[in-house]
C-alpha cells in the first residue's frame, strides 16, 4: 500500500503525473476543470484560503530569524504543495523558489523515501543539495507530510536563504568553488526531524558545517515552526471542503493557471523566434594556485538563448551552444534554470493570485547534457548556480519586452537586466574572537531600466523578491561591526543613458574599522564584466556594470582624526586619490565577482549595483528631463554635454540653440565614425578565419563548436567551412 | 472657569473620509449620536454640524452642550489628507553623511498595500511621491556605533568613530534657511544609542535660526523615535516635520471653533497607540491614525465593561475592513506599521485593514472569468443603485434583499433597485453564465471568507484561538454583514450594539489619558554570566525607566497634571540573542532589585514567545537580549457609562415590528421580518430569519439564528 490517493506509491504518483501531461497536453489529464466551472466563487474562495494560510505561515515564523536576508530583505518562502510536487499556493518572498520542488519530490520519490527512511506523520524533512532539486546550497527547504487518515494529501513546505554555507569563502554566493566539496554544506534530502521536531542531532552540523551557526539554527527553527504551522492550517481546510474537493482542487488550480498564463502570451506577445545572448567572465587563473589544475584558468560564458513564442501561447527555450560545464561555480541543475527563469515570468505575464507552477506546464526547455545547465558530473560545484541560470530571467524580460513592444503593449515591457552585489566575510577580531557575516542589501533592492515610455524606477526592483527591500543599515551593521557604512547612495551618471534612460546604480562605502587579527570579504556581483543582454533599447545605452573596490592602506583615519570627511562612493574614491586628497597603498577594482579579499583598518571597501540599460537614442531626450536630472543631480553637466547634447548654463537651464547645435556635431560625428556593414562584416570574417581570438574566446568558440545548432547558426553567419575547427 | 465637577456631556468625534460622527453621553450614560458630512477645507465646520446634530435630539444645542462639556475629544483625517493631497510643509533635512538619498530610495517598499498580483507585477510599481525634495537634504559628516552582536569583543554601542564635522552642519542650516524651508529635520545613522551627534546639530539649528529671527521648528529623530532602523525612524520624522505641524492648525481652528461655541477646555485627540492627548502634544505625528484606532478602544471599554478579556473587534464601513484585537484585556501595538505606503516607527494599536467594504466593486475578468473584488470602492456612492457606475457589494445587498430601498440612512437615500438588478445581471450574471441571485449570494460568500480569512490569519499569527474570542462588529455595514463572519469564524460569542455606526466615536470618548515612551537600550542576560553582571545590567534597565517615568511626569505636567494624578505601567522588548525580531512583553514591576525580578522579566518575554510559537521554536541556550524598554504614563480621565435597563418581555413590542421582506439567503428566497431597531427593548429577543433596520444601519439574522438584547440593550448573535 502506498501513501498516495487509492494506495499509490508517492513514485508512481510522480510518474503517473509526468507521463499524462505529456498524453494529454493537460495537468493532470485534466480537460475538463468541473470545480472551477460549476462554482467559480466557491473555487475562488478556496484558493484564497491556501494563499492566506501560506501568507501566514510567513508572517508568523520569519519573526524568529536572526538572518537579516530574511528578516528584512524577504529572502523566505512558505508553500503548500501537492504530493506530486506542484506548488498550488505560496507566501509572498522568494518567488522563484517554489520551482524547485517538484525535482525535489521526484528525487525523494525515486529514491524510495517511502519504505526508507519513510514519510510519515509528524516527519520533517530537509535538503539543499542541488544534485536532489535544490537549487543551490544556500537556500535550504524544510517541508511536513499533511496527511488525512492515511493518505498523503499535501506537503507543507518552508524555505529561505541563508546567510553562510560553509563553502571555501565565507558567505553564501560563492564565487570561487572547483567542485562540490569546496561549496560548503551540502546535505541530500534527510528526514532531520519526527513528530513534528527537529532531531539534536541536526542543529550540531549548522553548528560544525557553518561559520554563521546561531543564525542558520534559528533559521531552521524558523523554516521548521512556519510549515508546522502551515501543515496545521491547511487540515484545517481539508475540514471546511472536504477531502475529496481539497485533492481535486489542487490540481485544479495548476490545470486553471496553465490556461490563464497560456491566455496571457496568446493576448500579448507576437509569435515567432526570440534571439537572445549573455556573455560573463569567469576568473580563476592565479587564484585557487595548482591545488585544482583543471580551474587555474580563466572563461567566457556563451550564454545563447532562443526564446519560441508558440501559436498556442507556449514557450519553448532552447539553451543549445551554451558553454560546457567546467570545475568552477557556475553550474546548475534543470531545478536551478526553471526556478530562476521563473522570475522573469512572474513581471511578464505570471503575475496571477498566486504563485504555482502551472508554468512547467507551459514552457519547455531544450538543456543539452553536458552543458553548463545540465552537468553531467555529480561532483560539479553549484555554489552559485545562480549567477548564470539567473541570465535566463533576463531572456524572459529582454525577448518578451521585444514580443509586447511589436504588439504595441509599452507599458508592459521591461528589459531588466543582470544586477546586484553582496557579499560574505569572515574573520578573527583583536581578542581571538572568530564571527562571520555578510549583506545583500544590494541584491534585494535595485534600481530599474528605462521603459519606452519612461525612465527607470529609483530602488524599487528585485528579480528574486517581488517584494524589495534594502533592510536598514542600523540592523545589518550590528551584525558586522568591522564594516561602518559611510555611503549608501545613488551613483550620478551611473545608468545607461537614453531618451528614457536607467534609473540611478546604488553604492554602498563602508570603513573597515579595528578588524583585529584577520578579516576577508569576497563579493559576489550579477554582472561579468562583459558584454550585457539589456544593450539599451531602440538606441539607449547598456548600463553599466557592477562594481566591487577596494582601497587599501589609506590614511582614511588619519583624514578624519584631522576633522576632514569621507568619499561616499567608489567614484569619489577613485576621485580623491588621484587628486591626492586621499592616500591609498593599492587600490582592487572588480567589474563583477572578487575573491577573498583580506583588508585591515582603514581601508574602504565599496561596491556598486549597475543600473540598466536605457530606451531610445539620448540625443532625443527632452531637454526638460535632462534639466529636472541636473537639478536633482542624478546627471553632472559634463556628461549631459557629452551623453546628451545639452549644454547646461551656470543656472542649470539648456541653453537650447547651442544645445541644438551640439547634437547636430554629434550626429554628424557618428556618421564619420559609421562603416558599412558589409565592410565590417568582411573585415570580422577575416578575423574568424585566421581564428585571432583573444585566448578565452578562442576556448569559448571551441566549446560551444561542439554543439550542431551552434555550429550551423556559426558557420552560416561567417560563410566558413562546415568542418570549421579551433 | 466653571468647576468641572459641574459639568455634564462628554463629546467625542470621528471624522472619517466621508462622515463625522458625534457621540455626546451624558452623566447618567445616555447618549445621542450625530453625523455631518466631513468637510475637508474646514473641519471645524463639520465639527460643530456634528455636535449640533446630536444636540438635536435632546432639543438643544451645540452650544448648550458645548458649554456643559467636560471634555470633547476629536480624531481628524488631516494628516491622512496632507499627505495624499501633498499639502505639507517644505522640510529641510540634514542626515549623515552619505545617507541623503534615504528619503527617496524608502528602503526600496514600493508595494506597501499592494494585492498580491500587482506585488508580482513589479514594473508598475512606484515610490510614494517625496516628503522632502532632494535639494533640501544636506549631509553633515559623522557616524556613531551602533554597537554589534559580539559584544565586548568590538565597539560598544555609542562610541564616536567619526567625530562631526560641526561646520558642515552650520553651512547645511544656512542652506535650508536660504532656500526658505518651513520645518528643519535632522536624523543621524545610531542615533538611537546615542543622540550626541543630532543634539549638537540641533542646538547648531537653533542658535541659527534664532539669529535669523526666524521660528521655524527644529525636530531631531531620537525626540520621536529613540529606537533602531533608520528608514522607518526617518520616514516617522517626515511624516512630523511634512504633516504634524499643518495638521495641528487644523486641529487648532476646530479648538478655536468649539470654544466659541462655549467649550471651556483643551480640544483632545487620540494617539495612534490609543491614547488621549490634547491637540498641543509635541509628537503629533502619533497621531496619524486616530479614527480606527476610537473603535478599538471603544472595543476594550466593552471587553472590561463585559469582563470579557478577548474581542475581536471590526469595523466594516464602505471601503475598508479593519480588524483589530484586545487579547487578555490589551490592545496589541505595532511598531513598524504601514501607513499610506509608508512605514514607519512609532507604536500604533495593531489595525489590518483590507479593502472589503459594501462599496466595494466587482468585476468579472474577461480572460480567466475570475470574480474579483476591489481594489477600487464607491464609498458613500454605495453603488449602481445610487450614484456610482460600476457594480459593488452594496448593489448584491440590495437585489438580495438585505438592504431596504426606502430606508438607507433613513430614508435621505433612495436606492434603486432596478438598475442594479439590471446592471448585476450584464456584468455578472451573464458573463458568468449563472442565475444572477445564485451567483450574487456567492460573491458574499467570497466577501465573507475573504474577511473571515483576514481575522483568523490576524489572531493564529499571534498564537490567539477564534473560539476564546468575542467577535464585535460595529461600522456603519457591520451589522450588515456579521451573519458572514459569524458562519465562518468559531469564536466564543458575537455581538453589536444599536449605536454601531458611531462607534469609534464612542471609542474615542472611551479613550484613556496616557503617553507612551520607548527606548533602544542593549542588555545581554546569557546563561553563563555572573550574577554580579547580571544585576549590573537590571540597575541598567531600572535606569531606563526611571528616565521614561520622568519624561512622562515633565510632559503630563505641562498638560495640567499633577504628578500624583499619573501612574505607570512597563513592559520590555526582548529576543533571543541573535534574533532579528523582538517581542513586546508587559512586566509588572518597573525596577530591577533582585536577580528574580530579572527572571521575571525574562519569564514575561518567554511566556508571550512561547503563546505565538512552538517549544521547538525557543532558543534559551543563546541567551536574551532587551532592545527596548517602554513606559505608559496614566492619567484619570471622566470615561462614558453605560445604561442599565429593566429587562422587559422576551416578545418585541408590536410598534417596532415594520412587517416582512423577502430576501435571499442559502439557495432560496424566505420571508424576513422587518424590525425598528431604536423601539426594540432591553429583553427582546428577535428570531431569524429577521432584519433590524435603524437609520445608519441594519441587522441581518439570517433563519438558523436569533438576537437577544442584554441589559445594557447590547445585541447578542446566537444559533438557535
Amino acid at each position: 500500500m502506498g501513501i498516495c490517493y487509492q494506495g499509490k506509491p508517492l513514485k508512481e504518483a510522480v510518474a503517473e503525473k509526468e507521463r499524462i501531461f505529456k498524453e494529454t497536453g493537460y495537468a493532470y489529464g485534466l480537460k475538463e476543470i468541473k470545480l472551477v466551472e460549476s462554482d467559480p466563487a466557491k473555487f475562488m474562495r478556496f484558493q484564497l484560503r491556501l494563499v492566506a494560510a501560506c501568507i501566514s505561515a510567513r508572517e508568523t515564523a520569519k519573526l524568529i530569524s536572526a538572518n537579516p536576508v530574511a528578516m528584512l530583505q524577504g529572502e523566505l518562502l512558505f508553500m503548500l504543495a501537492n504530493p506530486e510536487g506542484d506548488c498550488i499556493a505560496a507566501s509572498y518572498g522568494l518567488a522563484g523558489h517554489i520551482q524547485a520542488f517538484p525535482f525535489i519530490i521526484r528525487s525523494i520519490a525515486n529514491l524510495g523515501f517511502e519504505e526508507d527512511p519513510g514519510i510519515n506523520v509528524g516527519d520533517i524533512f530537509a535538503t539543499n543539495d542541488s544534485y536532489y532539486g535544490a537549487p543551490h546550497n544556500a537556500d535550504n527547504y524544510n517541508w511536513v507530510p499533511v496527511f488525512h487518515k492515511d493518505e498523503l494529501i499535501a506537503w507543507s513546505v518552508g524555505l529561505n536563504h541563508i546567510v553562510d554555507v560553509g563553502g571555501l569563502q565565507p558567505g553564501n554566493l560563492g564565487t570561487i568553488s572547483p567542485n562540490t566539496f569546496t561549496d560548503g554544506f551540502i546535505y541530500p534530502p534527510t528526514k532531520t526531524g519526527e513528530n513534528f521536531r527537529q532531531h539534536g542531532w541536526w542543529a550540531l552540523h549548522w553548528k560544525r558545517r557553518t561559520r554563521t551557526e546561531a543564525f542558520n539554527v534559528l533559521d531552521d527553527k524558523m523554516r521548521t515552526a512556519g510549515a508546522v504551522s502551515l501543515h496545521n492550517k491547511i487540515l484545517e481546510i481539508v475540514e471546511e471542503f472536504g477531502v475529496d474537493y481539497f485533492r481535486q482542487g489542487l490540481r485544479e488550480v495548476i490545470e486553471r493557471e496553465r490556461r490563464v498564463l497560456v491566455e496571457r502570451i496568446k493576448a500579448m506577445a507576437v509569435p515567432g523566434k526570440y534571439g537572445y545572448l549573455h556573455l560573463s567572465t569567469v576568473k580563476y587563473k592565479g587564484v585557487v594556485g595548482t591545488l585544482f589544475a583543471t580551474s587555474n584558468r580563466d572563461w567566457v560564458l556563451h550564454e545563447p538563448a532562443e526564446l519560441n513564442v508558440l501559436r498556442d501561447g507556449k514557450l519553448f527555450v532552447d539553451v543549445e551552444g551554451l558553454t560546457s560545464e567546467a570545475d568552477f561555480h557556475c553550474n546548475g541543475s534543470e531545478s536551478a534554470v526553471r526556478m530562476l527563469s521563473s522570475l522573469g515570468c512572474w513581471p511578464m505575464f505570471a503575475y496571477t493570485l498566486t504563485l504555482n507552477t502551472a508554468l512547467q506546464y507551459m514552457t519547455d526547455w531544450n538543456l543539452p547534457p553536458g552543458s553548463m545547465f545540465n552537468p553531467q558530473n555529480p561532483y560539479a560545484a553549484t555554489v552559485m548556480s545562480l549567477s548564470e541560470t539567473g541570465k535566463m530571467i533576463w531572456m524572459f524580460h529582454n525577448t518578451l519586452s521585444l514580443a509586447y513592444f511589436t504588439r504595441g503593449f509599452l507599458e508592459e515591457c521591461d528589459p531588466e537586466d543582470a544586477c546586484g552585489v553582496g557579499y560574505g566575510m569572515a574573520g578573527v577580531l583583536a581578542d581571538g574572537f572568530p564571527w562571520a557575516g555578510g549583506d545583500m542589501a544590494l541584491i534585494t533592492c535595485w534600481s530599474a531600466n528605462a521603459l519606452p515610455y519612461k525612465d527607470g524606477e529609483l530602488a524599487y526592483f528585485c528579480a528574486p523578491n517581488p517584494q524589495p527591500d534594502q533592510g536598514e543599515t542600523e540592523s545589518s551593521e550590528f551584525l558586522q561591526p568591522t564594516n561602518l557604512t559611510i555611503g549608501k547612495k545613488f551613483i550620478p551618471n551611473y545608468c545607461g543613458h537614453g531618451k528614457f534612460r536607467g534609473g540611478l546604480g546604488i553604492g554602498m562605502c563602508q570603513l573597515i574599522v579595528d578588524p583585529g587579527q584577520y578579516l576577508v570579504i569576497a563579493g559576489f556581483a550579477a554582472t561579468g564584466g562583459m558584454m550585457r543582454v539589456a544593450m539599451g533599447m531602440c538606441g539607449g545605452y547598456p548600463g553599466p556594470n557592477d562594481i566591487i573596490y577596494f582601497a587599501h592602506d589609506t590614511n582614511m583615519r588619519e583624514l578624519l582624526a584631522e576633522g576632514k570627511t569621507y568619499p561616499r562612493d567608489f567614484v569619489e574614491i577613485g576621485k580623491w586619490i588621484k587628486e591626492g586628497k586621499l592616500k591609498a597603498g593599492s587600490v582592487d577594482l572588480f567589474k563583477g565577482a572578487a575573491p577573498n579579499i583580506p583588508c585591515k583598518d582603514g581601508d574602504l571597501f565599496s561596491s556598486a549595483t549597475s543600473a540598466m540599460g536605457g530606451w531610445g537614442d539620448p540625443l532625443e531626450r527632452e531637454f526638460a528631463l535632462i534639466e529636472k536630472d541636473v537639478h536633482y543631480g542624478w546627471i553632472t553637466p559634463d556628461v549631459a554635454a557629452t551623453v546628451y547634447g545639452a549644454v547646461i548654463d551656470d543656472e542649470g537651464k539648456v541653453k537650447v540653440a547651442e544645445s541644438q547645435d551640439l547634437r547636430k556635431k554629434m550626429r554628424n560625428k557618428r556618421r564619420e565614425r559609421s562603416v558599412d556593414t558589409k565592410e565590417w562584416w568582411k573585415k570580422e570574417r577575416e578575423q574568424v578565419l585566421r581564428k585571432a581570438f583573444s585566448e578565452d574566446v578562442y576556448n569559448m568558440y571551441a566549446d560551444c563548436l561542439k554543439y550542431s545548432k551552434f555550429r550551423s547558426d556559426f558557420t552560416a553567419m561567417w560563410q566558413v567551412p562546415a568542418d570549421y575547427k579551433l | 472657569m466653571t468647576d468641572r465637577t459641574e459639568k455634564r456631556y462628554l463629546l467625542a468625534l470621528d471624522a472619517g473620509g466621508t462622515m463625522t460622527d458625534t457621540f455626546a453621553v451624558d452623566e447618567k450614560g445616555q447618549f445621542v449620536l450625530g453625523k455631518s458630512l466631513t468637510n475637508h477645507q474646514n473641519e471645524a465646520a463639520s465639527y460643530i454640524a456634528s455636535v449640533a446634530d446630536a444636540a438635536e435630539d435632546w432639543g438643544t444645542t451645540s452650544s448648550e452642550l458645548h458649554k456643559k462639556a467636560i471634555s470633547s475629544t476629536y480624531t481628524g483625517t488631516s494628516m491622512l489628507n496632507i499627505l495624499l493631497t501633498q499639502r505639507g510643509s517644505r522640510i529641510g533635512l540634514l542626515i549623515t553623511r552619505g545617507f541623503s538619498h534615504m528619503p527617496i530610495m524608502e528602503r526600496g517598499l514600493t508595494w506597501i498595500g499592494q494585492s498580491y498580483e500587482d506585488i508580482l507585477h513589479q514594473q508598475l510599481h512606484e515610490h510614494t511621491p517625496w516628503l522632502v525634495q532632494p535639494e533640501h537634504v544636506k549631509e553633515v559628516t559623522e557616524r556613531i556605533s551602533v554597537g554589534s552582536f559580539y559584544m565586548a569583543h568590538h565597539y560598544m554601542p555609542g562610541q564616536i568613530v567619526i567625530p562631526l564635522i560641526e561646520e558642515e552642519a552650520r553651512q547645511g542650516v544656512k542652506e535650508l534657511l536660504d532656500e526658505g524651508v518651513e520645518v528643519i529635520g535632522i536624523l543621524t545613522i545610531g542615533s538611537y544609542v546615542n543622540p550626541m551627534h543630532e543634539k549638537r546639530i540641533a542646538e547648531i539649528a537653533l542658535e541659527m535660526t534664532k539669529q535669523r529671527g526666524v521660528d521655524i521648528p527644529v525636530v531631531a529623530s531620537y525626540e520621536l523615535c529613540s529606537v533602531p532602523n533608520e528608514n522607518e525612524r526617518l520616514k516617522t520624522l517626515l511624516i512630523q516635520c511634512y504633516a504634524a505641524e499643518t495638521a495641528r492648525r487644523s486641529l487648532l481652528n476646530v479648538e478655536a471653533a468649539a470654544k466659541k461655541d462655549g467649550y471651556e477646555y483643551e480640544l483632545l485627540t487620540l494617539l495612534a497607540y490609543g491614547g488621549a492627548a490634547t491637540i498641543r502634544y509635541p509628537k503629533l505625528c502619533e497621531a496619524v491614525i486616530s479614527g480606527p484606532t476610537g473603535g478599538l478602544l471603544g472595543g476594550k471599554f466593552m471587553a472590561d465593561f463585559t469582563g470579557l478579556r478577548n474581542m475581536l473587534c471590526c469595523d466594516l464601513g464602505g471601503t475598508t475592513f479593519d480588524a483589530g484585537l484586545i487579547a487578555a484585556g490589551l490592545i496589541p501595538v505595532n511598531k513598524s506599521p504601514d501607513f499610506a505606503g509608508h512605514r514607519l516607527r512609532l507604536p500604533m494599536v495593531s489595525i489590518d485593514s483590507i479593502g472589503a467594504g459594501t462599496g466595494t466593486v466587482i468585476h468579472v475578468d474577461a480572460v480567466t472569468k475570475r470574480i474579483i473584488l476591489g481594489p477600487e470602492s464607491a464609498g458613500s456612492a454605495v453603488g449602481t443603485c445610487y450614484t456610482y457606475p460600476d457594480i459593488t457589494i452594496g448593489d448584491i445587498d440590495l437585489i438580495l434583499g438585505f438592504l431596504n430601498e426606502d430606508y438607507f440612512l433613513g430614508g435621505k437615500v433612495k436606492l434603486n433597485r432596478k438598475k442594479a438588478l439590471q446592471m448585476l445581471e450584464e456584468r455578472l450574471a451573464k458573463p458568468l453564465g449563472q442565475d444572477i441571485y445564485e451567483v450574487s449570494s456567492k460573491v458574499l460568500e467570497l466577501l465573507h471568507a475573504h474577511m473571515c480569512d483576514h481575522l483568523s490569519s490576524m489572531l493564529l499569527s499571534k498564537g490567539l484561538n477564534p473560539a476564546e474570542f468575542t467577535l464585535l462588529v460595529y461600522g456603519g455595514s457591520g451589522p450588515l454583514h456579521l451573519w458572514g463572519l459569524g458562519r465562518g469564524l468559531t469564536v466564543g460569542g458575537i455581538m453589536t450594539v444599536p449605536w454601531a455606526a458611531a462607534f469609534s466615536a464612542f471609542g474615542c470618548a472611551a479613550a484613556e489619558y496616557f503617553h507612551r515612551y520607548d527606548k533602544a537600550v542593549t542588555f545581554f542576560l546569557t546563561p553563563d554570566m555572573e550574577e554580579a553582571i547580571k544585576m549590573y545590567q537590571g540597575m541598567g534597565l531600572s535606569a531606563a525607566w526611571q528616565e521614561l517615568e520622568e519624561r512622562g511626569y515633565e510632559e503630563l505636567e505641562k498638560e495640567g497634571i499633577a504628578r500624583e494624578k499619573v501612574h505607570f505601567r512597563y513592559g520590555v522588548s526582548a529576543r533571543y540573542i541573535g534574533q532579528m525580531s523582538a517581542w513586546e512583553a508587559p512586566v509588572q514591576k518597573g525596577r530591577v532589585e533582585s536577580v528574580e525580578d530579572l527572571n521575571n522579566v525574562v519569564g514575561s518575554f518567554e511566556r508571550v514567545y512561547t503563546t505565538i510559537y512552538p517549544a521547538a521554536a525557543r532558543f534559551p541556550e543563546a541567551g536574551y537580549q532587551i532592545t527596548e524598554v517602554y513606559v505608559e504614563a496614566v492619567a484619570e480621565k471622566i470615561k462614558p457609562m453605560t445604561l442599565k435597563y429593566t429587562l422587559k418581555d422576551k416578545k418585541a413590542p408590536q410598534k417596532a415590528s415594520k412587517g416582512q421582506r423577502d430576501a435571499y439567503i442559502d439557495g432560496k428566497w424566505l420571508k424576513f421580518d422587518i424590525w425598528e431597531m431604536d423601539l426594540l427593548e432591553a429583553g427582546n429577543r428577535i428570531d431569524g430569519p429577521a432584519i433590524i433596520e435603524h437609520p445608519m444601519t441594519t441587522l441581518v439574522i439570517p433563519p438558523q439564528n436569533y438576537v437577544d438584547f442584554d441589559e445594557h440593550r447590547f445585541i447578542w448573535y446566537k444559533k438557535k
